[in-house]
């Protein structure tokens, strides 16, 4: 009854104590309900943008495009068939489509538009019918393209379009047989159509929320132009069930039974010594391989010679040469037994053939008189022993080229010793010693050679031409397998060639697919994972919405505490005739149960408007931060539901803690109407308070000094337990005793008098103050981290001091630096413009974006590896990192050629990237699994003071070649010019490396770009610390009016002595102000206090003017809600007041 | 000298012009006192603010040493209240921020600089009985003695005219009785003209001009 009746009577009271608690639950359920939208958001992107794609299956080397078909159709036989039992795993094959999938840019012909950055597909009907939509075809130069790509470049139906992708090469670009001046490819085409995003316009295997930039072309119109045959390098796989898909066994059970060698790169012939001979469309076996084909052998009993043969530009002896020839490194006493057992001239086994040592034999010359040198030995085939004049003991000179990726090609030598001669119906004349290699074995005569290295064709005999006639690519000298090995070996693989003995079939299913490179990724299994989303969005709204949360709790607290206050002679009388305290707390906390529970329910409804608001500010203001507008409201009850029930508790709690307080007083004080108690004691106490609080900010700080403590996190509890120890010190401070000051007359007078009157109800003004420091504070750390735009950029800043930067589909092979290396490109020697700008190259292995541009978790992350030189410029600043030594700490960048015992790599990353997105820390692993590679971890070594190297990892250069070798030349070019030059190089690199599909960018607006992403987070978080301010200001309001009313006879009565409304104004805007002030330095204080250390790492870039902005606006909103006090106050007649009306 | 002239204030209301006080004239001379006694609603109140310069009448005159206020601004207005008017009011009014001193020097925060002032008030505040709660501040202090700091305070200033809006009305008999002697005590130190409105008998008793106030009708 009393409940119900109070409930009608104080209504107006209540009303503000429901929508105290209603804002609570509002914003902490909603925060919860942004999360999970973002995070349901971007499943459904992910997912959305696979199609019918679960799984992809890809390999560094193109296979055939029926080896999908052929899946399909093994998953459609019986389980057992003649062939032998079908494996499980096809099982759950649904369906399979090849794809041809490259990474380029498209450029709009008429406009010049462009693009970077665009996903190509080559697809065929299989595509369309893998992922269910009928008519997806395109034929001949069409192109379909997605509403993105089209609206980035301007395109439309029936516009020409030019898409430039790396041109596919087996052979290794970093090899003396790669093709470097060729490594893009350009492609025309016509839009056929701008696809919608239903119709798999946003067809997308890698998880971004931003838009997708996809063309799609037919696949055998891209085999045709980048010279791929039938072939394509993925297969998308669709399955019945994609519950604990195991990629490694996919491949292994889904591949390995029906591909083919070519399928693996590799070619098998039978020489004519009946042997079997594997060899790679690469030029070369990678290691792997040759570990499988020699684990192969072993287990057939067969016997293997690997061999490395080599172009040599020059054999030497003496001032005798020959020009271009073949030079293989084999081991020849394996080779010896191979034919000698197997060759089918020769069943017994003989003759050997290979020639004794002795001259005699050979009817060479005898050994100069100068006897044997001590050189590595070499045997020359007896043509070229001929041709030489060569005697045994000569030392033999070969002149080859070296490709190096830092200095280019460049002429290298090695000596040799003459010790044998090779028979030109053995090993000296066998052809088969040299895999095909394009522009040589191919070749109708030498003068015809169009290798990937200068040859000059005037040093070619006729001799020379009647050997390739008769001979072809036979070696005409022969060294040990491992002096080749060693002068000429790479990371691609140190034998072109194994020959097994015997014709043994060696065919596909007795190599893994998966050490030919073969990897499968569950791509749906990858888009659930990285949907998780690099920023918690529900955590960090919870982060920042916790003293919104706190304020709007301490608002209900207040105006129900206001209420009671105003009701402490009911709460008299009821203990007066008999009501136990138990009693009147129960019928109290039953009122503001009731409260609770309506503010709970108008929280929900709000809590879903609250979210649905800050997801279409996500879609629209905030979109830089986002970079996506396909962000929507998913209502979860089980977020709303945990939202509510929290604060409602909370609620529930601060009702109770007032009637608690009201509850201890005497009846006799009670119903005297005394709002206050025992103002020593709770002094005291909230004095003790504040100086264990201001002691543990301070041991805080000492920990983190000393290092002992994380200083972030040290930091930014000292300045959340100074805050506290500032609001119970402003307790204590209020509720002292005090002795009569005199008073200053005038404004002083005034204020003082207003200063003064905080004291009058302590709790109001601490409460008021704590709205106020608490927005503050929100407001301030979240600000101190803006980034303003930084302009020049010297050497040690975010850009390094480059000016520029660019990224090129193709890679680059050539070091721009130097006079051949812009030959190379296509430039001039002296290219005047490029010779005024330092080129800095860095590898490129490109992978998930690492920015806060993404919001997906990258699991695969682009990882840079800087070229010859940069470590030692000393460019860019470390906020920190693991040096130890005066060296490293003098220049962290040479960090990256740490080594770690258990085989982690040292790699270096910004820090705002660590922090945000990789959530890492110094010394913390990030492990991958790179396509067709065992795991790699990463181990951070340094992090980059905010950098414009914020999307990718970066590795040593070492490393990198050894981890990706499919992963050649130098993509990303970060370029050093004065400013003035800047749009001359960007046009003149985008313009004369067009093939390459080279992109150049500001570094400056990267940067910004960056920065502007923080910022609009950071915005986003101070409109959460903006409205905790407006609910201090409706707080801070509602106290001084409530003041003002109580204070209504006082201030007739000062009018009444002859104080003027001007004064009277003063005095309450005084007491305002106090408040104000006072929060807003605690607040700021504290919060400095709180990101120091980021602060500090920041130094220069401090936003102080911003600061200074957000702390006068907190001031401003504290005088005008003081205003409106003012206002009521100086509204009441003089003898109304007085009377008390 | 206080002289009121047919004094008349009349309150607007939806029902006509709610008449309040009707032609009411009298006069004071410096130690003169008075009390007006009269029911609750009679108008006695209306009168005294009137004459305190609170409020308007909306006819007559009231002079003060010649002055009318009412021909004052409101700057003007407020300074002249500061300076020749004193006022004890039922609810003693104390400022809950300030120290018992310091309410009784409130009035010396605004209007003309009196060095002497602190002393005067502490003079006051002995006279009062409370030279011993000085330091103290409003919500340590009893009823009576809120009421006596009260006194202290109008007059600080050395006010030609002390008005008092039943200043015993929230007082027991003994406590009231105790503030009325100190009023006229002080009054008559101080030489002031003092005009008290109450219904207590009690308190009127101790007047030797007593009026009556009915229907706002001033009976001299």
């Amino acid at each position: 009854m009393l409940t119900k009746a109070s409930l009608r009577f104080y209504a107006a009271t209540h009303v503000m104590v429901v929508l105290g608690v209603a804002v609570a639950v509002a914003v902490l359920a909603g925060a919860l309900l942004v999360g999970s939208s973002v995070r349901e958001s971007l499943k459904q992107i992910a997912l959305g943008r696979l199609g019918a794609a679960d799984v992809i299956v890809t390999s560094p080397t193109f296979f055939r495009s029926a080896l999908a078909d052929a899946l399909v159709t093994r998953s459609t036989q019986p389980r057992q068939t003649p062939l032998g039992a079908r494996v499980d795993a096809y099982g759950v094959l649904r369906s399979a489509a090849p794809v041809v999938v490259f990474s380029g840019a498209v450029v709009h012909d008429d406009s010049k538009r462009t693009a970077g950055t665009v996903m190509a597909y080559g697809i065929d009907e299989r595509f369309g019918r893998f992922h269910g939509i009928d008519g997806f075809e395109v034929s001949g130069r069409e192109a379909l393209i997605s509403a993105a790509l089209a609206q980035e470049v301007g395109a439309k139906s029936g516009d020409s379009l030019t898409l430039r992708v790396a041109k596919p090469s087996d052979i290794p670009l970093s090899s003396l047989q790669g093709r470097r001046e060729t490594t893009g490819e350009r492609i025309r085409v016509t839009v056929a159509r701008v696809l919608d995003d239903s119709a798999l316009g946003e067809f997308s295997l890698a998880p971004t929320q931003g838009s997708v930039f996809a063309i799609y072309v037919p696949m055998g119109r891209l085999q045709r132009d980048l010279g791929l045959g039938d072939r394509a390098n993925t297969i998308l796989l669709s399955l019945n069930d994609t519950a604990d898909v195991d990629p490694a066994k996919l491949v292994r059970e889904l591949i390995a039974p029906v591909a083919a060698l070519d399928d693996l790169g590799l070619r098998v012939r039978t020489t004519t010594s009946g042997a079997t001979l594997v060899e790679t469309r690469a030029g070369l076996l990678a290691d792997d391989l040759v570990e499988t084909l020699e684990d192969l052998a072993a287990r057939e009993k067969r016997m293997i010679v690997p061999a490395l043969t080599y172009v040599a530009n020059t054999i030497r002896i003496g001032d005798r040469e020959i020009p271009y020839s073949t030079v293989s490194a084999v081991d020849l006493d394996g080779y010896n037994r191979m034919v000698g057992a197997v060759g089918p001239g020769n069943p017994e086994g003989l003759p050997p053939p290979v020639a004794s040592l002795t001259a005699d034999k050979q009817g060479l010359p005898p050994p100069v008189a100068s006897a044997f040198s001590n050189h590595a030995p070499i045997w020359l085939n007896e043509w070229a022993a001929a041709d030489l004049s060569a005697r045994i003991g000569d030392e033999v000179t070969l002149e080859y080229f070296l490709w190096s990726d830092a200095d280019g090609l460049a002429a290298s030598s090695a000596k040799f010793t003459l010790v044998g001669v090779t028979p030109m119906n053995g090993i000296g004349g066998d052809p088969t010693l040299t895999p095909d290699y394009p522009g040589i074995s191919d070749a109708a005569d030498m003068t015809s050679w169009d290798p990937p290295f200068p040859v000059e064709l005037k040093r070619i005999r006729k001799q020379d031409e009647d050997y390739w006639d008769r001979y072809r690519t036979a070696p005409k000298a022969i060294i040990s397998l491992a002096e080749g090995q060693r002068i000429w070996g790479s990371r691609y693989g140190k034998v072109s060639s194994l020959r097994l003995s015997g014709t043994g079939a060696v065919t596909a299913q007795s190599i893994s697919p998966a050490s030919a490179g073969f990897t499968a990724r569950a791509v749906r299994g990858e888009a659930l994972s990285a949907a998780q989303g690099t920023t918690d969005f529900g955590e960090y709204f919870l982060y920042f919405s916790f003293f919104l949360v706190v304020s709007a709790l301490l608002l209900a607290y207040l105006f129900f505490a206001v209420g009671l206050e105003q009701r402490t002679k009911e709460v008299g009388l009821l203990a007066t005739v008999g009501f136990a305290p138990s009693a009147i707390r129960g019928a109290f906390v039953r009122e503001g149960a009731v409260l609770a529970g309506m503010g709970a329910v108008i929280g929900i409804a709000a809590a879903i408007g609250y979210a649905a608001l800050i997801m279409y500010g996500l879609r629209t203001w905030w979109v830089g931060a986002v970079g996506t507008t396909r962000l929507a409201l998913h209502v979860a009850p089980e977020w709303l539901a945990i939202g509510a029930a929290g604060a409602l508790a909370a609620g529930v709690l601060a009702i109770w803690l007032g009637v608690r307080q009201m509850s201890k007083r005497s009846a006799r004080s009670l119903l005297q109407g005394e709002t206050q108690t025992g103002g020593a004691g709770r002094a005291g106490r909230a004095g003790v308070v504040a100086i264990t609080f201001a002691i543990l900010g301070v041991g805080l700080i000492a920990a983190s000094a000393s290092g002992s403590f994380n200083p972030t996190a040290g930091f930014f509890g000292a300045g959340g337990a100074w805050l506290v120890a500032g609001l119970c010190g402003a307790s204590a401070w209020l509720r002292r005793r005090r002795k009569s000051r005199p008073l200053t007359r005038g404004l002083t007078g005034m204020s003082q008098l207003g200063f003064r009157h905080t004291a009058v109800r302590p709790s109001r003004s601490v409460l008021s103050l704590a709205l106020i420091a608490f927005a503050c504070f929100v407001l301030v750390s979240v600000g101190a981290f803006r980034k303003e735009p930084v302009s020049g950029g010297d050497k040690t800043s975010g850009t390094g001091g480059f000016t520029l930067m660019a990224e090129s589909v193709a890679p680059l092979m050539h070091d721009p630096n130097t006079a051949d290396g812009r030959d190379g490109l296509g430039f001039e020697s002296s290219d005047p413009i490029l010779a005024n700008a330092k080129v800095t190259r860095f590898r490129l292995r490109p992978g998930d974006e690492t920015s806060c541009l993404t919001l997906y978790r990258p699991t695969n992350p682009r990882i840079i590896a800087p070229g010859p030189g940069f470590i030692g410029d000393t460019r860019f600043t470390f906020a920190s990192s693991m040096a130890t030594t005066p060296e490293e700490q003098a220049n962290p960048w040479t960090l990256l050629g740490r080594t770690f015992d258990d085989g982690a790599i040292a790699a270096v990353a910004d820090q705002t990237t660590l922090m945000y997105v990789l959530h890492l820390g110094i010394g913390d692993d990030f492990e991958f699994t790179p396509e067709g590679q065992p795991p790699v971890r990463l181990r951070i070594v340094g992090a980059l003071a905010d950098s414009v190297l914020q999307s990718e990892l970066i590795i040593g250069e070492a490393a990198f070649v050894r981890l990706f070798p499919k992963h050649e030349g130098y993509r990303v070019w970060m370029i050093e010019t004065i400013p003035a030059n800047a749009a001359a190089v960007t046009s003149h690199l985008e313009d004369r490396l067009s093939d390459y599909g080279m992109d150049v960018t500001d570094t400056h607006e990267r940067w910004s770009s960056y920065h502007q992403v923080e910022n609009t987070y950071l915005a986003t978080f101070q409109a959460l610390g903006s409205l905790g301010l407006l609910l201090g200001t409706v707080g801070l309001g509602a106290v001084l009016a409530r003041n003002v009313l109580e204070r209504r006879r006082d201030i007739g009565l000062l009018s009444a002595v002859g104080f003027t409304p001007a004064n009277i104004r003063s005095m309450v805007l005084s007491e305002g102000l106090a408040l104000v002030v006072g929060g807003t330095l605690l607040g700021a204080t504290c919060a400095i206090v709180a990101v120091w250390p980021a602060l500090q790492e920041r130094a220069q870039a401090v936003p102080i003017g911003n600061l200074f902005g957000l702390l006068a606006a907190v001031v401003a909103t504290g005088v005008i809600s003081s205003l409106f006090a003012v206002r009521l106050a100086s509204s009441t007649p003089i003898v109304e007041a007085i009377k008390g009306e | 000298m206080l002289e009121a002239t047919n004094l008349s204030k009349s309150y607007p209301s939806p029902a006509g012009d709610l008449v309040v006080l009707r032609d009411v004239s009298l006069s004071l001379s410096p130690g003169d006192s008075a009390c007006v006694m009269g029911p609750s609603g009679s108008g006695k109140s209306t009168l005294l603010y009137i004459l305190g310069g609170l409020e308007p009448p909306t006819a007559g005159t009231v002079r003060l040493d010649g002055k009318d206020p009412y021909s004052f601004k409101a700057e003007g207005l407020a300074a002249f209240r500061n300076r020749e008017i004193g006022f004890v009011l039922q609810d003693h009014c104390l400022l809950p921020q300030c120290t018992v001193l310091e309410n009784v020097l409130v009035p010396t925060l605004v209007g003309e600089t009196d060095k002497d002032a602190p002393e005067r008030a502490r003079s006051l505040l002995a006279q009062v009985g409370l030279s011993d709660r000085l330091d103290h501040l409003p919500s340590a202090l009893s009823g009576g003695e809120k009421q006596r700091a009260a006194i202290a305070r109008a007059l600080v200033r050395q006010p030609r005219l002390v008005l008092c809006d039943e200043p015993t009305g929230n007082l027991d008999a003994e406590t009231a009785l105790v503030v009325a002697d100190l009023i006229l005590r002080l009054h008559t130190q101080q030489h002031t003209m003092l005009l008290v409105v109450t219904h207590s008998e009690t308190l009127g008793a101790r007047f030797e001009r007593r009026w009556s106030m009915s229907c706002g009708t001033l009976t001299v």
